[in-house]
This record gives structure tokens, sequence and C-alpha cells, in this order.
């Protein structure tokens, strides 16, 4: 693990998840286990779904991830997806909820 | 956009997003619309919808890119947490014509940094819309009891709703949050839990691929239907089970057992979402069924519920540690609530099996698209044919033979049915293009600042789809012209004691064979002095003219002649009502102008049903063959001792006591042969007028493909085309509208007239 964290940008929607995957899949691969989603301001099915792909990516490998920062648009995402347990920072997230 | 597309594909699909876009253009006018509901909503949302999807395919980026954020507001819109009013209406359907605009790029290459200039701007103002909209409801969390179960007994229905969307869900252009926030319209989301399980780690994952689903608990009163009807678009791939409440152990294994093999995790699931009993509570519940369960056990389980039975199994018991176990959540009790009456909720397995929304395909693909100029080529040679018939026909009869002429006039009758089915395959209802000029009216009101409403009466009158199409310019100004000159402001209409909204009327209907096309306005009516006096003052009459009325009004179709006060943007140039004229009489039809004033005006144009072939009556004169149009035609009369009226005697003669104008075709055309021993007349009526034409023999009904005439031909008068008989000779086909215009010249002003009624009076109404 190491203390770099990795900021999501702006929109995490179905046309940038592809790119998104590929960075938070190096980025975890190097051992950035820090998420900051504070910047989200648009967030669609596409996006929730990576984000909980990441999160059994940690999960799978017995590690525990958490976000730095968590944006309201997330909050209010995971808040109609029954993802509140998601939505807490700086606390280890180590499986998706359900 | 992608270079590989051939042309041909590239049309199909901008006259796909054509009618995509006319139907998200009739849903935001809808919209508009006080009537406006949820559905309308959904229509617009899906024409949206469908225009991106369609886009995307052929690569058109920036419509799929422009079109998202519109998709995206008319989705804010389902949810609730956008307002539909009018400001919102009118930049939905400024950007419903930037769309069109986009799609134009393709012909009008040097129109991309333009569009790309207005797209920036309007996806500015979609944006400044949602930032300004009404506040987002409460999300489902927040609203959902912190209980699992509500406390007490509710009246309102609950639902559970388990969905697993496909894997193009995504791609396809639908959101997961976009069905649940359409759902918490439809009822009120109780409790919701993600289907996160199939969601792989991010190095197995198709990020773009869709592997969500969730569960929830609804209370809403709408029917099954309605719910099922939330997932319409994506019903052919993803796998939605409804069940009403009450929740038995019984019904929600049965109904879930064929799509969750995961019981444990179903069963935790549905415990956090609160409809999992704690207890049995009938003989039909059931123990939890075993991770491990084989398909083979569930089947068996699911025959015993279906055969009342209480099941045993002997299927191992879970073992593997890492399944989770079901919370000890406090007890759910069986929500007491009524099913609705409007949902079945016991099919039978076949019934299971079969999805409503592959159900819905038969209807779908009732409708062929066949490219015009093959309906085109059909048409041609079913008129070949029908010649060809004519001519085996003659033959039959020169040569006497039974068995011929037998099989000639089956061939006849046979062609005849073949004809009016291949000529019924290009009429198309006008209901559609009349549609468009509701934004027209929409527009052009506000610009004008009055208020109009487009009434349609008669949409679904048929007309041969190429003169629909020929009609769309002459109509769009006739529209325009009455909402700027024809409707009064709204001051002046509350000052005449006038509702303030005034009625722009398109009326259509089928009369005497004719195609009959109404444009009226509840308006002032024409001013018939202004017109006289524009008239004189441009030297088009003599200052002495004594004009009835409908020769004032149809003074207006002179080129040139406008009495506009004042020239706007939409009419009054002077420019237009003449070319209305000619473009409906280069179609064969004839147009006419009524009014009454404080009470409106109408255009009526009259046309023929089709340009293609018609039925005729065959008539000679002097050697000569003409057709008349069947329509026309009222009855014929043997005329023994009639001489062919001298050029000075009156053309008129007494038919039951009414005078009818009678027009010699022998003389009208100049034509010398012997006179016939005996004349026929044929009556025929244009409208409501009628004329005699005297005519040396009769040959009967002819089934006619209508040739045009040669340039040359342009300037005769009473002859609108020409046909080839059987024989191969040719025939004319007359023009009776301008034979009764002939007539009207040679009538003698002693004879009666023929009264015409004011269609104001009949068709306006």
């Amino acid at each position: 693990m190491n203390d770099h964290t990795f900021t999501l940008e702006e929109e995490l929607t179905l046309y940038q998840v592809a790119q998104v995957q590929k960075d938070l899949l190096q980025a975890f691969e190097q051992g950035c286990r820090r998420f900051n989603l504070g910047h989200i301001n648009t967030l669609d099915g596409a996006g929730v779904q990576l984000l909980l792909a990441l999160v059994k990516t940690a999960s799978a490998q017995e590690e525990a991830i958490e976000w730095t920062e968590v944006s309201a648009e997330t909050r209010h995402v995971f808040a109609e997806l029954g993802l509140e347990p998601l939505t807490h920072t700086d606390i280890p997230i180590t499986r998706t909820p359900t | 956009m992608s270079d590989d597309i051939s042309d041909s594909t590239l049309d199909m699909f901008l006259e796909e997003a054509g009618l995509m876009l006319t139907d998200f253009e009739q849903a935001l006018l809808a919209m508009a619309s006080a009537s406006s509901d949820i559905e309308t909503l959904n229509s617009a949302f899906r024409a949206a919808h469908n225009i991106k999807g369609t886009a995307g395919m052929f690569g058109f980026d920036r419509v799929v890119e422009f079109t998202h954020e519109v998709e995206a507001l008319l989705d804010r819109m389902r949810a609730g947490s956008q307002d539909i009013n009018e400001t919102a209406v009118e930049l939905l359907l400024q950007c419903l014509d930037q769309i069109q605009r986009l799609l134009g790029e393709l012909s009008e290459p040097e129109q991309m940094a333009p569009n790309a200039e207005r797209s920036r701007h309007l996806m500015q103002q979609l944006a400044a819309l949602k930032k300004g909209g009404s506040a987002p409801p409460p999300v489902a969390a927040e609203k959902a009891s912190p209980t699992v179960m509500p406390t007490a007994p509710t009246q309102v229905p609950e639902w559970l709703i388990w969905v697993r969307f496909g894997t193009d869900t995504l791609r396809d252009g639908y959101d997961p949050l976009s069905f649940l926030r359409y759902l918490d319209q439809v009822g009120t989301i109780q409790q919701v839990a993600p289907l996160t399980d199939h969601i792989p780690t991010l190095v197995e994952l198709d990020a773009q691929g869709c592997q969500m689903g969730f569960a929830l608990r609804l209370q809403s009163t709408a029917s099954a239907k309605t719910i099922r009807d939330a997932f319409a678009f994506v019903a052919d791939s993803c796998t939605l089970k409804v069940v009403p409440a009450p929740f038995s152990v019984a019904t929600l294994q049965a109904e879930l057992q064929s799509i969750e093999k995961d019981s444990p995790r179903v069963e935790h699931v549905l415990r956090e979402i609160g409809v999992w009993p704690s207890a049995p509570n009938s003989r039909t519940d059931l123990p939890p069924i075993p991770h491990n369960a084989t398909e083979d056990d569930l089947e068996s389980l699911f025959n015993s519920i279906q055969q009342g039975q209480t099941p045993t199994t002997s299927v191992a018991p879970p073992s593997n540690p890492s399944v989770p176990q079901p919370k000890q959540t406090p007890a759910a009790p069986v929500i007491p609530a009524t099913p609705p009456a409007a949902a079945d909720h016991t099919p039978t397995k076949a019934q299971r099996k079969k999805p409503a929304a592959r159900e819905k395909k038969p209807e779908e693909s009732r409708y062929i698209r066949v490219p015009a100029d093959k309906l085109d080529d059909l048409i041609s040679q079913i008129g070949e044919l029908v010649i060809a018939v004519s001519s085996a026909q003659i033959v039959a009869e020169r040569h006497n033979i039974p068995e011929f002429s037998e099989i000639a006039q089956r061939l006849d009758k046979l062609v005849e049915g073949a004809r009016d089915h291949s000529l019924r395959l290009r009429m198309v209802p006008v209901g559609e293009t009349f549609s468009r000029f509701k934004r027209i009216v929409f527009d052009v009101s506000r610009t004008l600042g009055k208020e109009a409403e487009l009434i349609i009466t008669g949409g679904d009158t048929e007309l041969d789809k190429s003169m629909v199409e020929q009609l769309i310019d002459p109509l769009t100004h006739l529209v325009r012209n009455a909402l700027d000159h024809g409707l009064e402001a709204k001051e002046e209409r509350l000052a005449q004691g006038k509702h303030p909204c005034g009625q722009i009327r398109l009326n259509a209907y089928h009369d005497a064979g004719a195609f009959v096309i109404e444009v009226s306005d509840d308006g002032r009516g024409l001013a018939r002095e202004r017109i006289l006096s524009k008239a004189i003052e441009r030297k088009l009459i003599p200052a002495d003219s004594k004009l009835a009325d409908e020769q004032v009004w149809n003074l207006v179709f002179l080129p040139g002649f406008s009495t506009a006060e004042q020239v706007t943007d939409l009419s009054g140039r002077g420019v237009g009502m003449d070319v209305v004229k000619r473009n409906i009489e280069a179609l064969r039809g004839e147009v006419n102008l009524f009014s009454e004033p404080g009470a409106g005006s109408m255009v009526q144009i009259r046309l023929p049903l089709t340009l293609a072939i018609i039925d005729g009556f065959l008539v000679e004169v002097a050697g000569s063959h003409f057709v008349l149009p069947l329509d026309g035609v009222e009855e014929c009369i043997a005329m023994p001792d009639l001489a062919c009226p001298h050029p000075n005697a009156a053309n008129y003669f007494e038919l039951r006591n009414t005078v009818i104008p009678l027009l010699c075709l022998r003389r009208h055309f100049r034509l010398n042969a012997a006179p016939p021993r005996r004349y026929s007349v044929v009556i025929v009526r244009h409208g409501s007028q009628r004329v005699g034409l005297l005519v040396d023999r009769l040959h009967g009904e002819h089934q006619t493909v209508i040739k045009p005439l040669g340039r040359l031909f342009n300037r005769v008068r009473s002859i609108s085309g020409s046909t080839i008989l059987g024989s191969g000779s040719v025939a004319l086909i007359l023009d009776i509208a301008a034979l009764l215009a002939d007539a009207s010249t040679l009538h003698t002003p002693t004879a009666p007239s023929i009264s015409q009624s004011n269609p104001l009076s009949s068709h306006a109404e």
C-alpha cells in the first residue's frame, strides 16, 4: 500500500468508464488504496458499477480501500441504490454491501 | 461518422431519424398542452433515446453527445426532479431543431462550425435549466422506513421488484438508475438493495457491459402491467420479476427460483428490503433452499409448490462458510395488502417462461418499410398489365371466342383488384403531415404574440404519398397566413366577444372521388373592400368591376397581390398565394377561398386521389376517344332527337326540372366528322356543379393508366392527361373542372344558375 490518493474526475459515466477502469486498475496494482470521490458531479449506473468492481477487486485480494472524500452527487446516487454503507469516508471498505 | 457506411444505409438512417424526430416533436408539443401525461413524457424520452441510440450506431458522435444531454433532461423530468414547463418545452424544441441540423451536417459540412456553437449554447441552457430545476425528490433510502417492515397495515399495495439487467443495457444507452427513478414516480420505493454479486473485479469487468440489478419493495396502486411497463425498453434483455404482496416464502421462492440460483443470497436480499417473512404462515411455506441445491432439486421444489405439497429436500446443508448467512432481522410479517385486481400472480410455469415484452413483437412487426421506388415500379407494371388485359379483351371480342372472353374478363377483374391494392400501398393518412403543423402554430403564434390552437380533423383520410409531400409547402403557407393575417390579436378578439385563443382548423375528407383539404380560421375574415381597392390600384381589374364575393376572394391568388398593412417575416410579401395555387394546379387540383367577415376564412383544396391509375369512363367523339374520371360521372342519357346545339343556341337543357349546362365536345374540341345518328349526354359533377357533355358514343367503364402530357400541351385547357387503350390508340383524359369552367362561360345569362353552397357553413364546424 502506498500513500497515494487516486482522485476521480467530475464525470464518471458510461463515456468515461473504460478509461477510468484502466487507470483505477493501474493505481490499485501500484498499491493505491485511497480514492477521492469528492469531485464527482455526474455519476450514472456504469460509474457505480465501476466503483463496485473496485471494491470487489480489493475484497478478492482481502484488501481494504477507503474513500477520502465522497461528493454529494455520489452520496445521492449510492443512497438511491441502497449503497449507503459505501458513502462513508475514511472507513476501510472490504466488501460490497449485498 | 464511420466512413464505411453505404449511401443506402445512411439514407435509411436519415429517414428513420426523421421519423423519430417527428415523434419527438409531437411528444414535446403534447407536453406543452394541459392534457400532457406521463406517457407523453415517456414518448418524448423514448424518441430522444432512440435518436441517440441510432445515431450512435452510425457514428454520429456529435448527435449522440448533444442528444444525451437532451435525454438526461427528459430523464430528470421522468424522475420528477425537473419541472415540465413552457420554458423547458421550448428549449427542448430548440434542441430538436438542433438535432435536425446536426443530422444535416452530412449534406452541409460547412454548417459544422456554426452548429457546434449552437450545440454548445444549447447545452449551456440545458445545464442552466438543470441547475434551476426543482429540488430532486428525496432519495429512496431517505424515504424508507428505518424498520424493515411497516408496523401498521397499509392499504396501498406493495410489490417486490427483482430485476437483473442485460449485459448490453448500458451500451444500449439505458441507465439502471433511470428505471429506479422512474419507479419512484410509479409509486414509493420503500427499500432497495443492489444486486452486485455478478459484478466482477476490475480485471474482469466489461466496464460498458451491465452486470447490475436491484431488488426493491415498492408501494404503489399501479397495476402489475404498469410496473412491468417501466422496464419496457429493456424487456427483451432483462430478467424481471414483479411479485405482489402478501409475500410468503412459498410465493417468493416459487417466483425467484427460476431466475436466481443462489437461494441464501436471495433470502438475504429479501430480508434487507423487508419482504422475507420470519415464520412459516402456511402449509406451503418452505425451509430455506440450500445454496448447493441443483436445478433438479429446485425443479422438484417447484413442482411440490405447484401441487400444494410440503416439499422435502435431501440436499446437503450449506457448508461453505463464505456464503453470507441471513441476518437475524426482526420478524417481517406478511403485509396484509390486497393484491391489485389487475395482476394475476398465479401464472402457470409455461406462462412464466413467456416474457410479456416478447408478446408485443408480432404487433411491432406488422409493418414493413419499403422504398417508394419499388412501389412506383410495381404500380407502373400494374399499369402496363391493365393495358395488356384491355388488349386481350378487344381480341377476345373481335374473334368472338367465349372461353377467351371469359378468361379475359376474369383477368380484368383480377388486375383491377391488383391495381386497387397496389395503389392503396401508396396511400397514407394525412394526419401525420397535419401533425407537423402543430409546431408551426406553436412557434408562429408565439412569435406573433397571439394565442392559437390547431384543430385537426379527418387525419385518417388517405392520399397518395407523393401528393402529400407536395402539399406540405402550400399548406405551410396557408397555415402561416391564417395565423398572421387571419387571426386577430388577443385584445381584438376579446373586444369582439371571441375566445382569446384563435383556432386554425385543418380538415380532410373524400368527396366525389376527390381529396379535399380545408384550412380555416375563426379570425376576422377577408376585407372585401380592401381587396377590391388593392386590385384596382394595381390594375388587376377595371375600376368599375362588379365582382361576386367568390371572385373577389380569388383575387388574392393573383401573382404579387397582397393587402397586408405590415410586411412580416412570416407572410404579407405578396408572394405565396399564387404559388399555392400553382402548386395545387400542378397536382391536377384546384383551390378556392371562402370568407365571412368577422367569422373567418377557409381555403379549400380539391385534389385527385391518385396520380397513377383511375377508374375512367370512356366516350367517343368524332372518332376520338376521351376518358372522364368515373367518380365525376353521375349518369348518361341517350338523346336521339338532339342535334349538336348551334353556337348561338342556348347551351343548356332541362333534366327532371333542373336546368343543366350543356357542352358539345365535338364543337369544344373542333372535331370535324359526320354527326352520329344520335347523341348521348354524360352528366358530370365537380363539387356542387353539374354539366352535361354531349358525346357521340358511350364505351363504358375503363381502367385508365394516366400518362402525363408533354410540355407542348401545357396550355391546352380541359385535358389533364392521356392514356393508352387496349387497341393501342390514345385517349385523352378530360379535366372536368376546366370543362365546367368552360361551360359556365358559354352558359347564357337567362339560364338558372346552379347555386354553390358556402362550404364554410358545412365543413368549418
